[in-house]
């Protein structure tokens, strides 16, 4: 009897051997060692402006088909936009000249050109918005990140993952760990409001936790509670080849939904009840996240809407 | 160990999983050139080019998929044992179903042995996440396919 598992690995291996393995080949080359065109018997009638540069026929055929050939023709495009502004601002720069000939020529005219190629070149830090449906009750949420930031899983936005870390988790959370080393769970587990949750928190004598204030989102209220995880040796927990300090539960309980990103990672949770589902907004970093960071992490908390 | 060695020795595999990721032969051998092109540019500072290698061939499919292609195209496979063809078939369909990131964690860990650190880092991930997707995934997969 095979376990699906067995399947898996034997139905990919399978796929793998029937995989015809093109011809190992590389354009690296051309970039390395330039190709001189040299004249051959074949060349030698041809004029001068005939020739095709012999570098770029190599290209076409090694370069993988028609990203290459896009990425190219977009660099090609890009290249003709800047070499048509150029001309155009020349050619406003000479007209201005030519119509205040007889004026008297002020500095004016050259400089009206330069500012446009500096507002051109200015880019503003890169966003982007993010929706999500989180939780099991599958609840929108959108928010903004910087663009350097990763998704992970629907409901995780981050940046790093270990000494510097920070990032927002959307979660129901259906228990946490009374032991987040060993994945031990609260027994019995956490009731369902979010007081219930608060409670929980507030009971782990090592985390910390502040007491809770009032909080809403988007007219969602709740609860705000932050704690610190507490010092921990990571070679001493669970998982495997990959052990992790877990905080809460996944839905089937069988692993952590989510694990610190190390000893003393500050966690605020805002704890709210959407509808009658319990939805929870962890904003989180690590002890030695960036200023920078952290005053993403405050943006992109400030963000977020729910519905 | 020189960069030529490095390509002779990975590219087949490099090939694979990219074309398992993306699920298409054409697209995997195009991500592996692109991907092995950019190692040998920078092979003198890259202290982990395994794992390298994975973690760009896995973004770089990630890209591909994003760039909303679907992964309709069916792999070859080889005869399989005996009564376990249309098992097989199912098999295939379901995994190529599966969202990216569960697909990926399958084939890293199934293809490639990859530990869930490795994924992880491959999947600019956390452990936990690996882990999760995992579950996930297997759980899709006994789901969709007759037992």
């Amino acid at each position: 009897v095979t376990t699906l598992e067995d399947d898996i690995r034997a139905l990919l291996h399978s796929q793998a051997n029937a995989m015809q393995v093109p011809e190992p080949h590389l354009s690296r080359s051309i970039s390395l060692t330039p190709v001189v065109p040299q004249p051959s018997p074949d060349t030698d009638h041809l004029d001068s402006d005939e020739l095709v540069p012999i570098k770029e026929i190599n290209v076409s055929l090694h370069a993988p088909t028609s990203k290459t050939s896009s990425r190219r023709t977009l660099l090609m495009a890009a290249a003709a936009v800047v070499a048509v502004i150029g001309v155009t601002g020349i050619a406003l720069a000479i007209y201005n000249r030519s119509a205040d000939d007889d004026q008297t020529e002020t500095p004016a005219a050259a400089t009206t050109v330069a500012p446009k190629t500096t507002v051109a070149l200015t880019v503003a830090p890169a966003m982007k918005s993010v929706h999500f449906d989180v939780t099991l009750a599958d609840i929108p949420v959108t928010f903004t990140v910087p663009d350097n930031w990763t998704l992970d899983e629907g409901n995780a936005a981050f940046k790093g993952t270990g000494v510097g870390a920070v990032g927002l988790h959307f979660d129901e959370i259906p228990n946490i760990y009374a032991d987040g080393c060993q994945w031990v769970p609260l027994d019995p587990p956490v009731g369902p409001t979010v007081d219930d949750l608060v409670t929980a928190w507030t009971n782990l004598p090592d985390f910390a936790a502040t007491a809770a204030v009032d909080v809403a989102v988007d007219g969602f209220t709740g609860k705000q509670i932050e704690f610190t995880v507490p010092d921990y040796d990571i070679g001493e927990c669970r998982g495997a080849d990959s052990p992790v300090f877990g905080l809460w539960t996944a839905p089937d309980h069988a692993f952590p939904a989510f694990e610190a990103s190390g000893p003393y990672q500050h966690t605020q949770q805002r704890i709210l009840d959407v509808a009658g589902n319990r939805l929870v907004i962890t904003a989180y970093y690590d002890p030695n996240a960036t200023p920078q960071d952290r005053a993403d992490l405050e943006q992109a908390l400030a963000s977020i809407h729910i519905g | 160990m020189s960069f030529d060695d490095f390509f002779t020795n990975v590219w087949p595999r490099t090939f694979r999983l990219a074309s398992f990721l993306t699920h298409d032969t054409q697209a995997g051998e195009d991500i592996a050139q692109e991907v092995l092109a950019a190692m040998s540019q920078r092979w003198d500072v890259l202290e982990r080019p395994d794992a390298y290698l994975q973690r760009a061939v896995t973004n770089a499919s990630w890209k591909w998929n994003r760039q909303s292609r679907t992964a309709t195209r069916k792999l070859p496979l080889l005869a399989v044992q005996s009564g376990n063809e249309f098992r097989f078939d199912e098999l295939a369909d379901a995994i190529a179903r599966l969202p990216f990131r569960q697909r990926a964690v399958i084939v890293l860990r199934y293809y490639t042995d990859l530990t869930e650190t490795d994924i992880a880092h491959a999947l600019d991930c956390r452990p936990g996440t690996v882990k999760s997707l995992a579950s996930r995934a297997l759980e899709a997969l006994s789901k969709e396919i007759t037992p």
